[in-house]
Parts: structure tokens; sequence; C-alpha cells
């Protein structure tokens, strides 16, 4: 503690009892007390508390806001906790090249408001980007509804400044289009804080389409809204966003947002096109006529910009809107390939109701990319096995239909034990590598994303009080 | 992909590669340029596995020819940002290990976006799976992104997942003298903005339906005299990599004395000019985890011996 607050002041340091805030993030599993929590403010402490770390052979977990679900910033080995929510600069904005330099703990809706003044966004917009920070983003390879065109956060981030764990501080990729060497870049992006301590950002900046066109379609049967979401895509249309919620949970959603959502369809679909204005009327004409085809019982069009954000509202608000169901929810995050969306929806309602439990579902159909939230009440004895074996049915099935593990969320500790059944032994093995020769002495984060006989930490399996 | 029963031409390429002696993957065409007799060519295999349109999605062996691959998925109505990263002959994997995006870039974005999976035959003759058959995929380290432009420093890429996209309804390439700042401005999400830095002439790249391309078109004449053309010019050897505001202040003299050619790609940072780049040079720190990964992924040198270096500069 001393050698510690020698670096960030006395103020800047947490033991304690406090400490017990910073055990675990915003997934279902409970960690151990770290041993200390650290916020520094700059990259010199961050260099010097990588020292104290190597001295005293103490891992480090680095965290954000905490909103992660994978269990990717849960204290499991004794371990310093590293807050970057004191770095929270918005160093410099660059409409020329597009860039903006930014500090990790900075929120990625904060940024989102100091970029509309200049008419560009950033566009990874995850359902926490009012809480979630730009760090938490890298670390996680956050995405957002609106990365069906776009691409999730490694395709928003130029460069990045990064303390490694030889307490050493790196610039990574660059802000022209073709940097020298390999892309490390690349690869420190969703390492969920296993490689290095992101200090700084360069993330790229998009210009504001000049139209966005956002429609709402209600079908009365889930498996048409699920085909009508490969028939928009087969149809060579590209939406900005195509996301998926089921009919109950829409229902729900307009009881506690009053966003005009359907309350008697099956499914909904909301689908935003952007771009020029020419662009977006075709492909609106496109968009509709597929609907339509493919069985929609109502397709509306915004008709004004506060319509519009009402939708997105509700979108938004679903997961808020479940606690009007059950107390507790357990969210998934696999991915699928599209067109196997019917049959993977049906697979795990039929999964989940062999357990006697319920599931909803509002997720980025665009891309495959499911969201399940398995309803339980914590309280009633016994529900956390159904629950966990719900999550492993999800698993299973996403996997059998040629999908993978995680569209967003990251592996943590919630998926690192699945990671076997994505990859063969061969395949973990290169990942091991790459691991290994960033942090061989496994300082950073240890015991995440690789399974526990993998990974660099010796932990075999989770210790008591964890649990999902 | 491993486990689909259909491993036949890559366990062979894996074999080829084996696990002793210096190796260098060829394709068929260039096999003739090998030029070194200590080090044994192979071949990647050239198949075309799966086209799955409708989750746009592509699987093919890495030594097809970017022209087969073109072919075929044309025929599907989709196509991928791999056209135009070569000659019609150069192979998928050559691509992929170049790591160079076409002039396309400001539209299509980075050519690593492209990659989605891959089987990578190792240093040791095994073979790994990295990424996945999925558009969106976060699972463990991003493997496919680092491979790209890594030149099989690496391993070697035998077979791949690439993403695919549809063929706009048009494509159209004008040329007009126009301010290029001003086009970019101008222009809503436009493929290519191509600046002639001698000339002063833009050429510039429109995918869309008709009615974008209109659009498009009615703004290019408020700034100058568009005039259509069959595609991009012709493009200077060697490659300059700048940040987009220092391109967009470069000037004929910063490149060189009695410079002929040199095209810049506006919004993007690429310029293709007729005289080489400066060497550029990383710090000590990045290379060290350069050599921390190639100990790991590679540690006696023997896939594509000599190839560091190129990508180091």
């Amino acid at each position: 503690m001393t050698e510690l607050a020698r670096v960030v002041g006395e103020g800047g340091v947490l033991g304690g009892g406090d400490r017990h805030v910073y055990r675990k993030d915003a997934s279902t599993y409970a960690g151990i007390d770290p041993v200390a929590v650290v916020f520094p403010r700059s990259v010199e402490q961050v260099e010097a508390l990588v020292g104290v770390a190597r001295r005293f052979a103490t891992p480090i977990v680095t965290r954000g806001a905490g909103t992660g679900l994978a269990g990717g910033a849960v204290v499991i080995d004794r371990s310093i906790v590293l807050v970057t929510t004191r770095m929270r600069s918005v160093l410099d904005i660059d409409t020329t090249n597009r860039i903006a330099w930014v500090e990790p703990g900075v929120l990625n809706l904060d940024l989102q408001h100091r970029l509309v003044e200049v008419g560009h966004h950033f566009a990874p917009d995850p359902s926490s980007q009012q809480a979630c920070t730009l760090g938490g983003n890298v670390a996680n390879n956050s995405g957002g509804p609106h990365c069906l065109a776009s691409g999730v956060t490694t395709a928003h981030v130029a460069a990045l400044h990064v303390v490694g764990a030889d307490g050493v501080r790196r610039e990574l990729g660059g802000t022209d289009p073709e940097p020298a060497g390999l892309d490390l870049r690349g690869l420190m992006v969703g390492s969920e804080g296993t490689l290095g301590i992101v200090t700084a950002i360069a993330v790229r900046l998009t210009p504001n389409p000049r139209r966005v066109a956002t429609v709402l379609a209600s079908f009365d049967d889930l498996d048409l809204a699920s085909d009508a979401v490969s028939a928009v895509i087969a149809a060579g249309i590209v939406p900005a966003a195509l996301e998926m919620m089921d009919g109950p949970l829409a229902a729900v959603v307009e009881d506690f947002v009053h966003a005009g959502f359907p309350v008697h369809a099956a499914a909904v679909l909301l689908v935003e096109l952007d771009g020029s204005p020419a662009s977006v009327h075709d492909e609106l004409h496109g968009v509709t006529t597929v609907l339509e085809r493919c069985g929609a019982t109502t397709v509306a069009t915004a008709a004004d910009e506060a319509q519009r954000a009402g939708w997105w509202k509700g979108r938004k608000s679903a997961f808020g809107a479940i606690a009007r169901i059950k107390p507790d929810y357990y969210l998934h995050d696999t991915v699928v390939p599209r067109t196997k969306l019917t049959l993977v929806l049906r697979q795990i309602r039929d999964a989940v109701a062999a357990e006697g439990l319920v599931v909803h579902n509002v997720f980025h159909a665009g891309d495959g990319n499911l969201h399940p939230l398995v309803l339980f009440d914590a309280r009633e004895p016994g529900v956390m096995e159904r629950v966990h074996r719900c999550g492993d049915a999800i698993v299973a099935a996403s996997l059998a239909a040629g999908g993978v593990l995680s569209g967003e969320h990251g592996i943590g500790i919630e998926k690192r034990d699945h990671m076997g059944e994505q990859f063969d032994d061969v395949s973990l093995e290169v990942q091991e590598w790459a691991r290994a020769a960033l942090d061989p002495d496994a300082l950073l984060n240890p015991s995440k994303v690789l399974p526990a006989a993998r990974g660099c930490g010796d932990l075999a399996e989770l210790p008591d009080g964890v649990w999902i | 992909m491993a486990g689909d029963g259909s491993l036949d031409g890559v366990a062979a390429f894996a074999v080829s590669v084996g696990s002793t002696g210096p190796v260098r993957m060829l394709s068929r065409e260039s096999a003739a340029e090998s030029g070194d007799e200590a080090v044994r060519p192979v071949f990647a295999p050239r198949t075309m596995i799966d086209h799955r349109p409708a989750d746009m999605v592509v699987e093919v062996d890495a030594g097809t020819p970017i022209a087969v691959l073109c072919d075929v998925l044309a025929a599907a109505g989709q196509r991928t940002i791999l056209d135009g990263c070569g000659p019609p002959g150069t192979t998928i994997g050559a691509v992929l290990g170049a790591g160079r995006s076409s002039v396309d870039r400001l539209g299509d974005g980075s050519l690593t976006d492209a990659l989605l999976g891959a089987s990578l035959v190792l240093h040791n003759g095994r073979v790994a799976t990295i990424g996945g058959q999925t558009v969106k995929n976060v699972t463990g380290y991003d493997l496919c992104r680092l491979v790209v432009g890594s030149r099989g420093t690496l391993g070697f890429l035998a077979r791949v997942i690439l993403r695919t996209r549809p063929v706009p309804h048009h494509s159209v390439w004008v040329r007009l003298t126009a301010e290029p700042t001003g086009a970019l401005a101008a222009l809503d999400r436009p493929n290519a903005i191509l600046h002639d830095l001698v000339s002063g002439t833009l050429h510039v790249h429109l995918c869309g339906g008709d009615g974008y391309v209109a659009e498009q078109l009615d703004r290019l004449s408020a700034l100058g005299q568009p005039e259509m053309i069959d595609g991009p010019p012709e493009l200077p050897a060697h490659r300059w990599s700048l940040a987009p505001a220092s391109a967009a202040g470069l000037s004929p003299d910063d490149i060189g004395d009695s410079l002929v050619r040199a095209v810049k790609e506006v919004g993007v940072g690429i310029v293709h000019a007729d005289r080489p780049a400066p060497s550029r040079t990383l710090s000590p720190s990045i290379r060290s985890w350069h050599q921390a990964l190639w100990d790991r992924f590679d540690p006696a040198e023997r896939l594509n011996p000599g190839e560091r270096r190129r990508v180091l500069s």
C-alpha cells in the first residue's frame, strides 16, 4: 500500500473494506477483494504502478466503469485493481484526420456529445454507452446496434498507447493508414487487459450522415421476423442497424418507455438506414418492400427525430425493463450465421423451457449477434444450476450452428472454459503464444480469456464465491 | 475449417510445409521467382470451398487467384474488398500477407476487415483455426488482424473465410479538375478520390444505385466538369503512408526532384509515387514485441525467411 500510495498519492489508492466494491463488474460473478485499488491519473503513474506490481509479483486487473458482462474485470486472483476513471480527458479532436485522442476513462457517450458540435461520431454505441468507458470498449472490442455496417471497436481505433507488462510505454498502430510492422494494435483491441494497459486511444471519427431513416416492423411470428432479417441482407442492403426484439419484451418495454412499440406482436424489427438522401430513399423503399413481402403485419417509418429517438430509447431500455418481469436476468452473447437465426432461436427457447425458465431476446439480428436473456429469481433454491445449464445450451446451439462464443462482450471468465468447444488444442496454443509473448509472467489480468489449463495463471477452477 | 471434414487440401499443404527446413509460400505463377534453392517452395491449395451469400461470407483456399474468387462471387451479386488489391492472378494469401488495401479503402475500409477466419499452417506443420465463420466475432485474441500484413512470418494462410459485400448497382469512375478536400466534403461516402499531385486531376469512384450516383455527380458538377472514364488511373509503383492531413499538404517537391507522377488517396493518406517512401524505423520497444511474437510463432525463422525485414519497414 505504501509503495502504491507513493505513486498515486493517498487519495489515489483504496484499501480496507471499500475494496469490496471493486471485486466484480456488471457480470453475475462475485470475485474476491483485491489487494488494493489504485486510480492513476497519468501514463507515468501507470508505468510506475506496473513497476510496483512487478516487484511484488502481484497481478493487475485493469477496469474502467465495470460495465463488462463477461467477468473480464472480476478479481479471482490476488490482484491490484487499476481503475482508469481518473484518466478521462479528451486530448484532441482532429476532424481533418478524422481522429480523436482520448484517455481510457472517457465515457463513450461523453465523447459522442463532444463530437456533435463537429458533425462526427464514434461508431460503436454499446447499450451501456452512458456508463461504459472507451478503454473498456477497446478491452472488449465492444459493438452496439450501429456496428452492423461499420464494424466493432477495432475498426474504429487507429492507434493505442499502452503500458506493457514490462512497464514500458509503446504506441501501437498510427494515424497513417499503413503503419509499419505487425498489427499489434489489432491484437491489443479485445485482449481484455491481458496484454497491456491502454493509456490513450486514437479513435476514428465518422462523419454524420446527411440523412437517416428508421423503420419499425412488427410480425406475428418470430420465425418470419428472423427470416426477414436474412431477406433484407440477401436483397443487397446492409443497414446501419438491424435489431430484433421479441414481442412480449417489446410489450414490456412499451409499458416502461411508451415509445410506440406494438404490444401484441410476436417480434419487432428496428431497421436504420443512413447515408446520402438518395441512397437512403432507395434503400428505404427496398427494406419496406422486403419486410412486407416477408409477412410484416406493420411497417412504419419514423416521422421525425423525436419518434426515432423514442424507438431507440425503447431498444436501449430493454434490459432495464426486464425487471418488470423477473428480478434477475442472465444476458448471454453469442453469434451465429444469420441464416441460422430461426433455428437457433427455436433451440434456445426449447432448451430454456426445458429448465422451467423463460427467455427473451433483444439482439443485433443483422449480424447474427444473439443476446438471450434468461429470466430468474435468484431467491429460488437451485435456480442458478438451471440458469447455468441454459447458458451451456445457448453456447452449444450457437457453436453447432457454426457460430462463435462472443460477438461483443468478450470471454472474461464467463466463457473462458468454453473456449475449448470452439477451438481445438492447436488453435488454443496459438492464442497462448500471443499472450505469453507479450506477458510472459502473467502479470496482467491472469486467468481470463484462455481456459484455465491454458492461461498463464495456475488457476484450475473458479474459487469459492465465484458463481454464475 | 477444422472439424468440417473437408481439410484434405489444407492437410496436404500442412504436410508440404512440414516442420523442418526453411520454406517459402509461393503462388504457382511465381514459382520461378523463388530464387533461393536453399528455401523449399510450398503452394497453398486453390479451391473454392463454400459461398454463403445470405450470410455474406465465402470460404476459399488461400492459393486461389483473386480473379477466380471475384468471378464466382460476382455470379451471386457479391464481392470482397480484395478486388483491386493486386493483378488478377495474385493469390488471396499473397494479398492478405501483404496487407495493402486497394485504392477503394476510403469507401471499403481497411483490408484487415475482410478476414473473418482462417486455417493457418504453423511453423511445426500443424494447423490452427483462427477467427470464425461469422461476420461478428470477439472470441479470444484477434489473430486474424495480426496475420494480415505479416507476410507469412507467423504462419501460412491455407484457407480463409472472407466477408463479402453486395456488388453495387453502379460502379462509376469520373475524372475532373477540382480541389480534393472540397470534393471529400461534398460527397457522401465516395469509394475513392485519387488526386494526381502533378496534373491536379481528381479521379473519383462512386458506387451505388441510380439515385445515389446521379446525386453525387450533381455535386461534382458544382466543383468541376466530371468526365466518365473506364477505371482508376495507372498508379506509380511506390507507396507512402501518411496521416490524411499530412498527405493533403504534400506537394510534388516534398516527394522528390523531377517527380513524374504521384497520386494520393484523399481522406486516406496513401500516396503512390515514382519515388520510394522514406524508410521507417520502429522503436526498440516495438521491435522487442515483434521479436517476442516471432520467437513463439516461428522460433527458427523457417517461414518465409527474410520477410521479417519487410514487415518492419
